[in-house]
């Protein structure tokens, strides 16, 4: 029966820390958790893994002196198990192509790599040499041992099954050629148990496990300094990737930004020689002498009043209807009319702005001297319009790209001062 | 040599009762009746379908000259295109590459062709020369044979045993006159043009065994490479080979070693998993599960200690071997009756349809992905086409109207913006339907606005009479926007709606080119079930 110890790791749902990091690079899930792995400093893990029926659990079982996981002649671990002895977690990985769907691979792979500390990478001496599947799983094991300093040791078992040392010795060093430079341990487990057992000490010896065991007592020994290395090393990985999308991320929002002063100046500018272009064109019109005429009635009053005050309003009338053209057609240059179809609602339509800057009421001389003429009236008129140009669809359309790279930006940030350089989190 | 098969008196119906499995089954394959259906109706029909694809194909070319050259959805059909030629004109190549296939399926004409398909260390070689020399113990002729490249069969020794990789190439043994084992390099270790050959080899088999070593019994990803020859209905029987273990013991300071079967529960525990995961895999592959026959397991090397004795092969499990290969003989002539049809169907199922199939489905995936994005981008390019227009034309209209204020010629100020949007439509339809070849339908009518409304005299009466104080531009202006925002609506619906059709078309043409793939898997489909169905 399967020891009372064992149990199913959760799947490890990442913490809310952690959402920040995520959130900006979404593939580092698994370094997230294998940093908090790192970061609560359990006992080390050493996991089996290889194909179902190759004597992992046996061997498990016998590195642990106890029959802590089942064993039988067929497929057995479907889902991860754990077993904690001796100040170390034991991990049974499923074996690979056990089932059709490949629900065995995927808890055994996650295993592989979210947990362990040292990999026993298990082939049966029986089965000769690797496949293709085993070679591949062989390979990213290096990988990644070159790289985060995770050590695999390569274990071939069963060597019992063997016809005699010829035959394990050819079946040894064919798998020797295909995995060059990694030392090869072979054991055969039911030797040890046998030799334990009955107290023969041929069998032990044979067995290969006394081996083995001071090969992971050394690499166990090596988890500490590679616990550090590999917590340093994410980090530093994350941290400079962080690093670059912050950099890129920066200069879009700066370019933005920008762009967006571009075209505010350009319409300022623009705006502001127009006013005062107006302003010149408005001088001749307002300037004339005597009472302003415009605001004489028609009736009741002498002939010559009448029609100079005619002439008057219709002097007004003409400036008044040029310099509001060159204002629309300044205006629509910036887009602050927005999209033509648009116009037919009262929101944001160009007529809708220039009579809610400029009113409806008909203009006399003075208005128009105080409007165009004066430096408070062209300043309100400037105020006003780039108020519009503001609220222009193009505008609002920069600003919510603005808005968006900042909270990109933002993110980085967070994300950056979730994983501080050399602190724990 | 000229002795034929195991002795005739094998057959005798008196004899039958006492006789073993193993002698049963030498005597009901060495009986096989090998009679072949009148195939020629089948073989035309499958000729007609090739040449029917063809035409077909020829005939669905898609047609993208509306868009540009350079523009992802033209270049997308031409590719598309392309891969068509390149499929087509591939398929004599093809065809002649079937001819050693062909040569062998001929050569082995008289015989019931079992494939003993496997991973290299699954006990192929050690069950295959079992086998022979039960047969030749029973006085059967047995002959080892390996195959050249060209599908001619050649003598060789027995096969090599061995824990490491050493078949590398197609052998096979004639077991009296009317028993063939085809012993493939593992399916799945070939590639490229070696493993097609290997596959076209694995044609002439009329049923599969599949040898699982104990070790790691029922790996069934391995079925994968084996879903080809299962589609063709063809018995599966697996085999867990190497059914044995040591057990070994120190006795006087030395190890001694003892071979054992392994234990009925252990084996019975094996072939119920196999089975179970066999069945789950057949199924996943959408096969009929029926096909699957009980595993059995067996130790080559316990059935031949004690001189392969009746009780040794007993224990070994070969008559359990023996009684499941008998029951596999039926279906297995079944399947040969129609194989110089099925081995061409499989040519055009999976090397001509499966090579178009291939190429196709995600070309014209992508291509009606790109579609849909065009299309979908359509709305959103029209009306930037507009913004542009009118941000280009609307800051003129100030200066054009006071070049023409002195002369009061509104006529001009139109003739004058009417230039200006076609110059301002000009670049931003070059801006925004840049994918697109816009015929002369798609240019945009003439600026023709209504000329009721001019400039406007202001008239002031002096001294009785009317004169003019000055003129406004007022309505004339607000008429012109009017024009100029309804002008460049009309023009960007009618620009976006020909690209709209641009579209359509080749959408259309990559229905029909879909249609014509799929027509063509089903009228394969049904000359296939027309073949399997029963006469």
């Amino acid at each position: 029966m399967p020891d009372a110890s064992l149990r199913q790791p959760a799947t490890p749902a990442l913490p809310a820390r952690w959402r920040d990091v995520l959130c900006v690079l979404p593939h580092r899930d698994g370094d997230l958790a294998r940093l908090d792995e790192l970061a609560a400093a359990d006992a080390p893990v050493v996991t089996v893994i290889g194909k179902y029926n190759h004597g992992k659990s046996r061997l498990l079982n016998e590195l642990m002196r106890r029959d802590a996981f089942a064993v039988a002649d067929r497929r057995q671990t479907i889902q991860l198990a754990e077993c904690r002895h001796g100040g170390v977690r034991w991990l049974d990985a499923p074996g690979l192509d056990a089932d059709v769907a490949g629900e065995d691979d995927r808890h055994a792979l996650r295993a592989v790599w979210l947990s362990s500390d040292i990999r026993l990478f298990v082939h049966a001496a029986r089965e000769g040499e690797l496949d293709a599947a085993e070679r591949a799983l062989i390979e990213t094991l290096h990988a990644d041992s070159q790289r985060t300093g995770r050590e695999t040791l390569i274990v071939v078992t069963q060597a019992d099954q063997m016809e005699d040392d010829d035959a394990l010795g050819r079946v040894v060093s064919a798998i020797a050629d295909q995995v060059p430079g990694a030392g090869l341990h072979v054991v055969s487990s039911t030797r040890h148990r046998r030799g334990l057992e009955d107290g023969k000490t041929l069998l032990v010896q044979r067995s290969g496990i006394p081996e083995l065991e001071r090969a992971l007592a050394d690499a166990l020994a090596r988890v500490p300094a590679a616990r550090a290395h590999e917590t340093s090393l994410l980090r530093g990985e994350m941290r400079a990737e962080l690093g670059s999308v912050r950099r890129a991320e920066a200069e879009t929002l700066a370019s933005l930004r920008q762009q967006q002063e571009a075209q505010r100046r350009a319409f300022d500018d623009g705006l502001e020689t127009l006013l005062a272009a107006i302003g010149q064109d408005m001088e001749e019109v307002v300037a004339l002498p005597g009472p302003d005429l415009a605001l004489v009635a028609d009736t009741g009053r002498e002939r010559y009043a009448t029609t100079a005050a005619k002439l008057e309003r219709a002097r007004i009338q003409v400036a008044y209807s040029r310099a509001c053209i060159r204002l629309d057609g300044f205006l629509a240059g910036h887009g602050v009319s927005s999209l033509p179809q648009e116009q037919q609602t009262a929101a944001g339509s160009l007529n809708t702005v220039m009579v809610a800057v400029m009113g409806v009421s008909v203009k006399f001389r003075a208005d128009l001297r105080r409007m165009f003429c004066e430096a408070p009236g062209r300043a309100r008129l400037q105020a006003a319009f780039a108020h519009y140009f503001e609220l222009s669809r193009s505008q609002a359309a920069l600003r919510d790209r603005i808005t968006e790279a900042a909270a990109v930006l933002d993110a980085t940030d967070r994300a950056l001062a979730a994983l501080p350089p050399d602190a724990a989190p | 040599m000229d002795r034929g098969g195991p002795s005739p008196a094998l057959n005798e119906p008196s004899t039958r009762a006492a006789l073993s499995e193993e002698q049963l089954f030498m005597a009901e394959a060495e009986a096989a009746a090998l009679a072949s259906d009148d195939l020629s109706p089948a073989l035309a029909r499958l000729d007609g379908w090739l040449s029917g694809l063809g035409t077909g194909l020829a005939s669905a070319r898609i047609d993208a000259a509306a868009l540009r050259e350079d523009s992802e959805i033209a270049r997308r059909v031409a590719a598309t295109n392309a891969a068509v030629d390149a499929c087509v004109s591939d398929w004599p190549r093809q065809r002649d590459a079937l001819r050693p296939a062909e040569a062998l399926a001929r050569s082995l004409d008289q015989a019931v062709v079992l494939l003993v398909f496997g991973k290299f260390n699954a006990g192929k070689s050690s069950l295959c020369n079992l086998m022979a020399d039960r047969f030749a113990a029973h006085g059967a002729e047995v002959a080892f044979f390996q195959l050249d490249a060209d599908g001619r069969l050649e003598p060789c020794a027995r096969f090599t045993e061995g824990a490491t990789e050493t078949t590398s190439r197609i052998q096979g043994i004639r077991l009296g006159q009317r028993l063939v084992l085809l012993d493939t390099p593992g399916l799945h270790s070939a590639t490229g043009e070696h493993a097609a050959l290997t596959r076209r080899f694995a044609d002439c088999a009329d049923a599969v065994l599949w040898l699982t070593s104990s070790s790691t019994p029922g790996q069934v990803q391995e079925l994968d490479e084996l879903a080809g020859e299962l589609r063709r209905g063809k018995p599966l029987l697996p085999v867990i080979t190497r059914s044995d273990r040591y057990e070994e013991d120190e006795i006087d300071g030395a190890l001694v070693k003892l071979m054992r079967n392994k234990p009925t529960a252990d084996r019975c525990g094996q072939e119920a998993d196999v089975a179970e995961r066999a069945r789950d895999k057949l199924a996943a592959l959408g096969l009929d599960v029926t096909q699957l026959r009980l595993p059995v397991s067996v130790s080559v090397h316990m059935a031949r200690v004690e001189g392969a004795s009746p009780a040794a092969m007993a224990a070994a499990g070969m008559d359990r071997l023996y009684s499941a290969l008998r029951s596999l003989v039926s279906p297995a002539l079944a399947y040969r009756r129609r194989k110089p049809a099925e081995v061409r169907l499989r040519h055009l199922d999976e090397t001509v349809l499966g090579g178009l199939q291939a190429l196709l489905r995600p070309a014209l995936e992508q291509l009606n992905a790109a579609l849909d994005d065009a299309t979908g981008q359509l709305a959103l390019r029209g009306a930037q086409v507009q913004e542009d227009v009118w941000r280009a034309v609307v800051p003129l209209l100030p200066d054009l109207l006071d070049a023409q204020a002195r002369e009061r010629d509104a006529d001009g100020v139109r003739r004058n913006v009417s230039r200006a949007l076609q110059s301002a439509w000009g670049e931003a339809r070059d801006a925004h339907f840049r994918d697109y070849r816009l015929g002369c339908d798609a240019q945009p009518a003439p600026f023709e606005p209504a000329t009721d409304i001019g400039f406007e005299e202001i008239m002031i009466e002096v001294d009785d009479s009317l004169q003019s104080a000055g003129v406004d531009a007022t309505r004339l202006h607000a008429a012109l926007e009017r024009e100029i925002r309804d002008w460049a609506a009309v023009a960007a619906d009618h620009a976006r709606e020909e690209c709209a059709e641009s579209l359509r078309e080749v959408m259309a043409g990559a229905a029909r080119l879909d249609a014509v793939l799929r027509a063509h898997e089903a009228s394969l489909r049904e000359i296939r079930s027309d073949l399997r169905a029963p006469a």
